[in-house]
Formats: C-alpha cells, structure tokens, sequence
C-alpha cells in the first residue's frame, strides 16, 4: 500500500467523521466552523483527484463563502436547539438504515462501474484547439456546453432575486451603519482588499489556459465584498435599484446576447463564430464576473440585513 | 485496491452521513448542512469517475470537472436562498425548525 492511498484513504475518513460531526454537534456554531473544515478537507481531496479547478472553487465558494453564510446565520438562528426528543430503537435504527442502504448501493454501483474508455474528455480535448480557448475545463464550460453554464448564471440570478423577495426590499440597505468596524478587520482589509482583487483579476485572466476562470475570480472577488459588507458597509448598498439589477443580470444578458449572435451569424445558439471566439469568451467571462461576484456578495448581504427583521419581527 | 475505489466509497459515505443527517436533524441550518453533506459526495462520486483515466497521458476528464463547478455554484446559491428563508421563518414566528412537534 503506498503513502498516497493511505493519504487517500485517511482523507476519506477525516471526511466522513467531520461531516458527521458538523450535523450533528450540539452548538451550531461549532457546525458552522466543522463545515468549513469540511469544505477545505474536500478541496484536497480535488487537487489529490486532478481537479484544481474545483480545488480553488470549493475554497473559496464551498467553504469561504458558504461558510460565512452559515457562521452569520447561526448568530440570528443558531439558538440552542431543544433537546433532542428521545428517539424509539426504530425511530434510531430507520434513519440509518435506509441511509446505508442507499449508500451502500450508490458506493456498489461505482465500484463496479467499468471503465470503457472513450469518453467525452477525449472528445472535448481533441478539439479544445477549435473553442477559442486553451484550458480543456474553460472550454466546456464557455463553449461545448455554453447552455449549461447560461443557466447556471441563470440560477445564481434568480437566487438573488429571491434573497431580495424574501426581505421584500429593492436595495441593500447597510445592516449596522453606527456599528464601529473592530480595528483589526479594518486593518486586515486594507492588507486584502488591493490583493484579493489582484488575486481575481489573475484568476480570470489565467482561465483561457490554466485552471481558474470566472467562477473562483468572482469567488474572490464576492469574498473581498463580504469582508468590506462585515465593516458594517455592503460594497452594494449605495447603489440605486436600477444600478443593482443592471450589475446582477450583465452577465445572464451577455451570455443571452452571445448566444444570439451565435443564432444570427452561425445558425446555432451559443455557437461563436471562429475568428472572435476567443474575444467573445473573454467579454462574457467578464461580464459573468462581475454578476456572480455581485450576486454572492448579495446573497450574503441581503441574507444579514437585521433592520428588516427587527421590523418584521 | 485502488484510490478510485476509495474515494467512491468516501462518496458513499458521504451519502449516507448527509442523507441520515436529512432523515434525523431538525434544525433549519442543520438540514442545510446534511443537504450539503449529500451534494458533496455526489461530487465526489463525479470527480473519482473523471479521475479514474488520469492514468493515461490525456488527464482527468474535464467535462465532470465542469458539472461540478456548475453545481457547487448552484449548491450555494441553494443555501444562501434557504438560509434566508430560515432566518425569515425565525424572524416572523421564533422557530428554528418546521416539525409539528416544535410548535408546543
């Protein structure tokens, strides 16, 4: 057995006890803080699988934001939760039961699945040379399945939009304005904020042929806009409705707007015509940073505004 | 065996903590972890499968990889969505969790 499967194997199960662990700890607080291990011990199980792709993405989006998600809502919600009822022994025994027994299908059929080669990999990276791009991961998700990741932008609007209906407001509206920013964040921002943009406009760039790419560029960018929002000023609020809707559906529309010129001038939707489809790619991973970027700064901030519940409540 | 087969059974695993955490856990944010428990061993599943020709010179497969930088984005816009719904349902009635037995 060698150092590397053993590395794989004590991954695994670090994996599974934190997760565990992080449903179930009596303070959610300290749930919270699990997940975010969790989310960082996945992001090594992706660099140990070849994917530093997600590696950056689940660090920054699956533990960095999810994380700070959680962690402030478990300060408005995370109230001590009543004991546990005492369960029956079949109230204890079905849950896992039926749990394992799905597992243990799930993890069956993978086991057995059979490698017959020939996949799509090899089709996409046979003609990455065609796309535009160079970064075989940038390729499928800008141009062989362009749809998917239009939707995807999609998604993350209509969560934002929803974020904004359940608070039933138009615009952010800055959580505590008279709260005073402890001084070690607001000197910890001024060491971040110049470097995390930098590091977002790298990743941005660096995803036409090397892992990175307009997710974990706005991953980073959302996350430099979460630290300024917890100075007490949500790097949004001072924008108009009209501004706030424009900057969150640039880059559905964009991505909408590429597709058609794709209809008019080649005959398919999404299908970018060959001589501009490296500059088109480029326009719409810009466009689609600034949205999703904009979007997770939004639903954290719109998820914190406390004026509205007070109010509501 | 093989580092493709241990990380189908960790996405095994993964499965059975988060679908079991769904089954049992009352708590609004406790059920969004276990929902994200589940999405993670999914992942996982996805990832080991793309993985599994990188003995070859080509590499890991990066249409896997794609779908699953999709839905972690998606994943979260999920919980950010429901987490907001949460912190309304706590806002408006002082409830952390949707079971009967709660209501007293």
């Amino acid at each position: 057995m060698t150092a590397g499967l053993l590395f794989d194997i004590a991954l695994v199960v670090g994996l599974t006890i934190i997760a565990f662990r992080a449903i179930h700890a009596p303070d959610l607080f300290v749930g919270a803080v699990l997940y975010i291990v969790f989310g960082l011990l996945l992001a090594l199980v992706w660099v140990r699988l070849n994917a530093p792709d997600l590696a950056l993405a689940e660090a920054a989006i699956g533990a960095g934001i999810t994380g700070a998600m959680l962690l402030d809502a478990v300060r408005q919600v995370g109230s001590p939760a009543r004991r546990a009822p005492v369960l029956t022994r079949i109230g204890r025994v079905a849950p896992w039961a039926g749990a394992v027994g799905l597992g243990a299908v799930a993890a069956g059929a993978l086991v057995t699945l059979e490698d017959r080669g020939g996949t799509l990999g090899e089709m996409v990276r046979g003609r990455v040379a065609e796309s535009g791009v160079d970064h075989p991961v940038t390729a499928v998700l800008l141009v062989f399945r362009g749809y998917d990741t239009w939707l995807e932008v999609g998604v993350l609007l209509v969560a934002a939009i929803a974020v904004l209906g359940v608070r039933r407001t138009r615009v952010l509206v800055p959580s505590e304005p008279s709260s005073e920013a402890p001084p070690i964040a607001t000197a910890a921002a001024g060491v971040l904020l110049p470097a995390g943009v930098l590091i977002g406009g790298f990743l941005l760039w660096t995803g036409s042929h090397a892992p990175g790419g307009a997710f974990q560029a706005a991953a980073v960018l959302a996350a430099m806009g979460i630290l300024v929002s917890l100075l007490g000023r949500p790097p949004l609020a001072s924008l108009s409705a009209l501004r706030l809707r424009l900057l969150l559906v640039c880059g559905f529309t964009t991505f909408l707007a590429a597709g058609v010129v794709g209809l008019l001038v080649e005959d398919a939707f999404l299908r970018y015509p060959a001589a501009a489809a490296g500059w088109i790619i480029t326009v719409i991973e810009l466009a689609v940073t600034v949205s999703i970027a904009a979007s997770l700064v939004l639903l954290f901030a719109g998820g914190r505004d406390r004026a509205a519940d007070e109010a509501a409540g | 065996m093989s580092s493709y087969v241990v990380y189908v059974v960790g996405a095994g695993l993964l499965l059975v903590v988060g679908v079991h955490g769904a089954l049992t856990a009352r708590h609004l944010v406790r059920l969004i972890l276990a929902l994200n428990v589940m999405s993670g061993g999914v992942f996982l599943a996805l990832i080991a499968i793309s993985a599994r020709g990188a003995g070859s010179a080509a590499g890991p497969d990066p249409v896997p990889q794609a779908l699953v930088l999709t839905g972690i984005v998606v994943a979260v816009s999920i919980t950010a969505f429901v987490l907001a719904l949460a912190r309304r349902i706590h806002a408006l009635s002082g409830r952390t969790s949707l079971s009967e037995e709660d209501l007293e």
